[in-house]
């Protein structure tokens, strides 16, 4: 049964997405990980589909007509073209990458076209984690880059997930969606009780160590963790030029063209205390 | 022959005289006119032919790339007596590679050696690497051979800006799905 890991934070730009595919590719490709990995992007910004795929490969998928995690959302929705239907759990699901060692990358794909699917929430936070059910024994890891906004995909990102990882950049602006987040785990904790759901940790993304502001906000971070028990990751991701670069050309650090090796560890690093956090 | 031909000989023969003199010019003249002086000739150019044909063919003339390409199209062409069909996969593969429309790096070309389990290259160029990667396939069997060479995907791909544009910018495709 695979280990769900949802990348949550209230705030937008602070690396979810970026963090997101190279932890599949981590754990899909390097060292001796070897893991199945599904990528489940749950955000209508589809930023984890854009790195993974790359334009060619996602306008196939589209024009295509397969079905992407709006489908998910809004299976028995009626249309004047009829009623969305899934044939499957595996439909949605695009075969990425297969390695030697027995790892892959899998990914569900997100559209612009689910935020609609906001408009009208009905009871459809419980759709994808019966997907999930259907496929998690195929897979060692299931990764959820969630939107960074409260709606029913947090909802249902919660109910899909084992584990929440909440990357924070830390400069001012990215440390206000935590108390965000605190609601919005407390409010769901209220409403679903029988749920186990466990916070891995905060990760400090793209710290840079540019003292006094990022000082003040890690300490602002760490007060706002120690309050709520929550653990905070010993490994910071540090800053590199090669993430973005990684992005552009569709591969994770490790493989990026040039990237430091220093930076290739440092993320080795904080993707082993995941590891060990979430008993992968 | 043609006219232009032979009149470019000419004035390099002129060329030629200046730079030698007469004497010499004449004394040429006369031991060529002699019945085995065109013997001779014929065996001290075709001396001088072997030497230069030689030479392009030795190491220090032959750039690594043509070397390699002729590898492996040797190769492949005694792969084609055993095996044809694995020959005319790895031939298209063969092609995709040197136009760079799959593995255009280094980089690209050991990442997917060891993403399938391939024998790791120690080449320190991508013109070096094709042979003993080409090499590395041949030796394989088909059944494996096949979902490798099908796996390498085609990597001229858009990631540009614009081309997200196109697609999020895509009316025609939202107006039909949204009915």
């Amino acid at each position: 049964m695979a280990t769900k890991v949802s990348l949550i934070n209230m705030k937008g730009g602070v690396g979810k997405s970026t963090l997101t595919v190279n932890l599949a590719w981590h754990f899909a490709s390097y060292g001796d990980w070897n893991k199945k990995v599904l990528v489940v992007d749950l955000d209508p910004q589809f930023n984890a589909s854009q790195y993974l795929l790359g334009v060619t490969e996602y306008e196939k998928i589209l024009k295509a007509g397969k079905p992407t995690i709006w489908d998910v959302f809004e299976q028995g929705t009626r249309t004047p073209g009829g009623t969305v239907s899934l044939a499957d759990c595996h439909a949605p699901i695009h075969v990425h990458r297969k390695f030697h060692g027995g790892g892959v990358i899998h990914l569900i794909p997100s559209r612009l076209e689910l935020a609609f699917s906001l408009k009208n929430p009905g009871s459809k936070e419980r759709h994808l984690a019966r997907l999930v059910r259907g496929v998690e024994d195929e897979y060692d890891l299931i990764l959820i880059d969630c939107a960074p906004t409260e709606s029913i995909l947090t909802t249902a990102c919660y109910l899909s997930s084992d584990w929440l990882l909440v990357p924070v950049k830390p400069e001012y602006l990215s440390t206000i969606g935590l108390p965000l987040l605190v609601n919005s785990m407390a409010d769901f904790h209220r409403d679903y009780p029988d749920h186990k759901l466990q916070l891995a940790g905060v990760v400090f993304n793209a710290a840079s160590d540019y003292y006094p502001e990022e000082a003040l906000a890690k300490a602002t971070v760490r007060g706002i963790a120690k309050s709520n028990k929550w653990y905070v990751f010993t490994n910071e991701v540090e800053y590199s030029r090669s993430y973005p670069k990684g992005a552009r050309e569709g591969l994770p650090i490790h493989r990026t063209s040039y990237s430091r090796w220093s930076k290739v560890h440092n993320f080795e690093a904080v993707a082993e205390e995941l590891a060990q956090r979430v008993s992968l | 022959m043609n006219e232009k031909r032979e009149f470019d000989l000419l004035v390099d023969v002129a060329r030629l005289l200046r730079r030698y003199g007469p004497e010499a010019f004449d004394a040429l003249a006369n031991y060529l006119k002699r019945p085995e002086a065109a013997d001779r000739i014929v065996a001290v150019l075709s001396a001088s032919a072997r030497t230069v044909r030689g030479l392009s063919l030795s190491p220090r003339s032959a750039g690594q790339g043509e070397r390699s390409r002729s590898g492996v199209e040797r190769l492949l062409l005694s792969l084609e007596k055993t095996e044809p069909e694995k020959a005319q996969m790895l031939a298209t593969f063969y092609q995709k590679l040197q136009s760079k429309s799959i593995l255009p790096s280094l980089r690209d070309l050991r990442s997917f050696v060891a993403d399938n389990g391939l024998a790791p290259i120690s080449a320190k160029s991508r013109d070096k690497a094709i042979l003993p990667f080409i090499k590395d396939l041949a030796s394989r069997p088909l059944d494996i051979v096949k979902p490798v060479v099908e796996g390498a995907r085609e990597t001229v791909q858009d990631r540009t800006l614009e081309g997200w544009a196109g697609v999020i910018l895509d009316e025609k495709r939202r107006s039909k799905e949204q009915k």
